[in-house]
């Protein structure tokens, strides 16, 4: 079957052992204020415009059969936009692009087949991510099945915040979930991801139940969580699941703040970034209460 | 000439021009030139440090009007002589008559093919040799023979041992501790076997410098028989070693290898942090210890590109297969920027000539009459063979001509057989000979073929005219819009992928098959900084790139043109034929700061390890620096490749917001700090 992927990145470090290709599919449940990829969180396409790399030479003007670029004094109109794509094959400077491309499972994992020597030398493999990957969950789990049937490693990241039947198919092809862990207290989370979390943790619990393992990930964003009683919380978690085999710290950056940009929305969140002496003193008091590894990625 | 003129000239320091003109035969003038300079070498005042000579190399002195170069056999700038006022016209016109009638390097290759070198050479001294039995050896050898190279070179011996009393006496004017010790060491070295560690770094010092500054060769695999364990005397020595080659531009060491890693290759990984050069690589093998890769990522995410990481097994096997006998293939060294040869038996012409392919392309484009692409590419193809086989006619007229004309009496004596077979270095003294041949703009071509027959012939949206008309400077048109979206090469795409393959295999396997008994090609793609010079002389290519643009960097893609990641980078360098590029097919590698994590650090580690396995020469793997951010700061356009890693997030710089970019350029270079 077909879905939506906006981005293949091969040599990925961060998102799992060793070297893998993580597949970005589109589309997100949630509204985290400080999603790092809100180009991720729309179901469907979009066309992103980088202004700094616009050299105003109104070639996309002059391809495009919709009047959209540089017409009545505005340069970019997205709503008459159909994203046929002319403009950003005219554009000589990369400043546009359409994000989300439409993929079979079986062109996704040729794509990744391609590092399957890199994979093996390093122990790494493929991981799913988004948007929430499991939002499109029958085209992830098909690309798991097939992954798993071409002896990759899988990993798939996650909010959490699906349906148990998706997560539960996601883990039949799945070695590993990378878990997300955003933010302690049912109020406080619907207001800043539009879910209270319970279904997450639910999850959370049934991954334990099936002793799968998982990587706990914590973005850590400043004035929201980064407090001692969520530090402890994220502890007791990983104390609790013998499955979970570390805790990842994920600190607030910026990268979010251009995509919202090439997309033509404001961002609802801007804060400062964590100097990195805050970053070892959080790791710090999560280590202080939890049995297992921290690492910040 | 007469005394009167060369006295003038030696008022003014000009103490090797002067032996030069003084002589009759060549061999005769090259020896006086010597034996004159080294009996004037005005030594550094000695400073109490651990070695003796340092700093600059004061053997040959910069500035004359005739300077000693290890390759340029007359280095000559007849400029100078305008500064000397006591000259008269007809004094100055004779000296620069004479000098113009000999041999400059390269006479005998077209000035068209000089694409990173023309008639260059460099060498690796047989420091091992040396080490173990002295110059005394090559006297005793040059005794035996009764010939105008032998006579000459037992006195530039001789000079060198008047030499080597200066040294001793310039070190015994400044008593310390140190200055004991050297003058201990210098009892034995050169002339004597080494008998010690530090007499033998003293030795690979001085050799290093007479031979004029090229490459230092595997120095730990030099320095081990030597080695008392002390690794902190080690340390220390070895890194005044690499100061010293530092201030006098060095190219090349290299360490390690399969059954010879050990400390002193650790210290000399760690000796190297911070210093510009020696270019210092390392054999990457099976056996390497987990110590050794973690000191040499260490060493590369200190940001200075080094140790450059090289395939042992393929070198060998390539040279093996060149007729290179097993035990001298392991002693495979580089020269100069990353030239293979064997240590201490090899006359290396590096870079002999090159090969232009984006030229050779755009003259088929103007001239081709092909219907369809494999017309058009046997069109190519036949332009690169006659190329290469006119290359190949030249740089063997210029070896004859060095062989006649050309001593180098210092290469001689620090080749391992010359003085054994009485002839010198350019004159079969040396076991191999050697020329690598630079092939250039690898990748343009590679993105003109594709793109060449994705828009004129597959499609025919454009005629070969039209394209002409890009290639004339009309960059606005059509074609050059059309031209981004076909296919680049290093993004592990299926037909430039193909495209890459057949094509290094018809290039490579054209200048391989030009060796001969007496000289052996070697493809090499060692484009240093070359390629931005060699660009500004190549018209507009059919891949879109300008005229007067850079050329690519390396064998791998061209700048900016690999967006998918450095795993599809490697693939699509795997496509190419390194098997028969045994000169070395250099690979740049931009990674960000990946090397924090154990998982990462490992992934990098396996990266190299994979693309060995498959086959790869060599990896140069930078860490993004300040100065590349910069760049693509201001010129978004030449770094679409360049990926940011933060917070375990990445993402394409140049997509990101201004004024994050400004924040990144501020931390990362209080990262570097």
């Amino acid at each position: 079957m077909y879905g939506t992927v906006f981005n293949i990145q091969r040599f990925c470090v961060s998102d799992g052992n060793g070297i893998r290709t993580t597949v970005f599919l589109k589309g997100c449940p949630l509204a985290c204020k400080w999603c790092h990829n809100p180009d991720g969180m729309s179901a469907s396409a979009i066309l992103a415009f980088y202004e700094d790399l616009c050299i105003s030479c109104k070639r996309c003007a002059g391809v495009c059969d919709r009047n959209a670029h540089f017409a009545d004094g505005v340069r970019l109109d997205r709503s008459k936009c159909t994203l046929c794509g002319k403009c950003v094959t005219a554009c000589p400077a990369g400043a546009l692009e359409i994000i989300g491309k439409r993929y079979s499972a079986e062109q996704v994992i040729d794509e990744c087949l391609k590092d399957k020597t890199f994979y093996e030398n390093s122990g790494g493999g493929i991981t799913l991510s988004g948007g929430e990957p499991l939002y499109q969950a029958e085209f992830a789990t098909e690309i798991l099945e097939l992954a798993r049937r071409a002896g990759l490693d899988t990993a798939v990241e996650t909010s959490g915040c699906v349906d148990r039947s998706k997560i539960a198919d996601a883990a039949r092809f799945s070695d590993t979930f990378l878990f997300d862990y955003k933010v302690t207290g049912a109020d406080k989370s619907l207001n800043y991801t539009g879910s209270d979390g319970r279904a997450a943790l639910e999850n959370l619990d049934y991954l334990g139940s099936i002793d799968k393992t998982v990587i706990l990930r914590c973005p850590i964003i400043p004035g929201v969580n980064d407090d001692e009683e969520h530090f402890r919380a994220i502890a007791a978690i990983g104390n609790k699941y013998k499955n979970i085999v570390r805790i990842e710290v994920l600190p607030y950056h910026r990268f979010g703040l251009g995509k919202s940009k090439s997309m033509g929305v404001e961002p609802p969140f801007v804060a400062e970034e964590f100097t990195a002496e805050r970053v070892c003193d959080m790791r710090a008091a999560i280590a202080a209460h939890y049995l297992g590894e921290v690492v910040s990625v | 000439m007469n005394k009167a003129l060369l006295e003038k000239l030696e008022k003014h320091g000009e103490y090797y021009l002067s032996g030069f003109l003084s002589g009759e035969t060549v061999c005769e003038r090259y020896a006086n030139a010597l034996v004159n300079a080294f009996d004037h070498a005005e030594l550094p005042k000695y400073d109490g440090g651990l070695i003796y000579p340092n700093g600059e190399n004061t053997f040959y002195p910069q500035g004359k009007a005739l300077v000693f170069h290890y390759s340029y056999p007359l280095s000559f700038f007849p400029c100078v002589l305008d500064g000397y006022t006591e000259l008269t016209a007809d004094e100055r016109e004779e000296i620069i008559n004479t000098i113009r009638g000999y041999y400059v390097c390269g006479d005998e290759i077209n000035a068209r093919r000089c694409l990173g070198g023309r008639g260059f050479n460099h060498f690796v001294p047989d420091y091992a040799g040396i080490l173990a039995h002295g110059l005394d050896k090559a006297e005793s050898d040059a005794k035996k023979h009764d010939n105008e190279f032998c006579y000459n070179l037992l006195r530039v011996i001789a000079a060198v041992r008047r030499l080597t009393d200066k040294i001793v006496a310039e070190i015994e004017k400044c008593p310390c501790d140190n200055g004991k010790r050297l003058i201990g060491a210098y009892r034995t070295v050169p002339f004597s076997p080494a008998c010690d560690f530090l007499s033998a770094v003293i030795c690979i010092n001085y050799i290093y410098r007479l031979d004029g500054c090229d490459s230092l060769g595997g120095l730990d695999r030099y320095l081990t028989p030597y080695f008392d364990g002390d690794g902190e005397m080690a340390y220390a020595l070895i890194r005044a070693l690499f100061e010293g080659a530092n201030v006098t531009h060095c190219w090349s060491c290299m360490v390690g290898g399969e059954g010879h890693y050990n400390e002193l290759t650790d210290i000399c990984l760690k000796a190297i942090r911070t210093l510009a050069s020696p270019n210092l690589s390392l054999k990457v093998s099976d056996d390497m210890p987990a110590h050794i890769w973690d000191t040499a990522l260490d060493t590369i995410a200190g940001g200075g590109g080094m140790p450059s990481l090289y395939n042992e097994k393929t070198y060998v096997d390539q040279l093996m297969r060149c007729g290179v006998p097993a035990a001298d293939a392991k002693q495979f060294v580089l020269g100069g920027c990353t030239e293979t040869m064997i240590a201490g038996d090899c006359n290396c012409g590096s870079i002999d000539a090159g090969v232009n392919l984006v030229e050779i392309l755009n003259d088929t484009v103007y001239k081709s009459t092909a219907c369809d692409f494999d017309g058009f590419i046997g069109e190519y193809f036949a332009a690169i063979d006659r190329e290469i086989v006119d290359t190949a006619k030249e740089v063997r007229a210029d070896k004859a001509r060095k062989a006649k004309e050309v001593p180098q009496f210092m290469r001689s004596l620090f080749c391992k057989h010359c003085a054994e077979r009485g002839r010198h270095f350019n004159d079969g003294g040396a076991e191999y000979t050697f020329s690598v041949i630079n092939v250039c703009g690898f990748a343009n071509a590679v993105d003109s073929l594709a793109a060449i027959d994705s828009l004129c012939f597959a499609n025919g949206k454009f005629s070969l005219n039209e394209l002409r008309g890009f290639m004339g400077g009309d960059a606005t048109g059509d074609y050059s819009n059309a031209v981004r979206a076909v296919p680049k090469f290093g993004n592990d795409d299926e037909k430039t992928n193909d495209i890459a393959r057949s094509l290094s295999r018809r290039v490579f396997g054209k200048i391989v098959d030009c060796s001969d008994d007496k000289v052996k090609f070697f493809p090499a793609s060692i484009m240093f900084s070359c390629y931005a010079e060699i660009g500004s002389r190549t018209g507009a290519s059919p891949d879109g790139r300008a005229c007067g643009e850079p050329l690519a960097d390396s064998g791998g893609a061209y700048q900016g043109r690999d967006t998918r990641g450095v795993t599809a980078l490697l693939n699509s360098c795997l496509h190419v034929e390194q098997s028969l590029s045994t000169g070395t097919w250099v690979v740049n590698v931009r990674l960000s700061d990946v090397f924090r994590s154990d998982n990462a650090r490992g992934a990098v580690k396996a990266l190299i390890k994979t693309y060995f396995a498959g086959g790869g020469m060599q990896l140069q793997i930078n860490r993004v620096d300040q100065k590349t951010l910069v760049d693509a700061y201001d010129h978004p356009e030449r770094h679409g490749d360049l990926v940011i890693r933060l917070g375990g997030y990445s993402d394409y710089f140049v997509k990101l917001d201004r004024s994050l970019q400004q924040s990144i350029l501020s931390r990362n270079e209080h990262a570097i700090k």
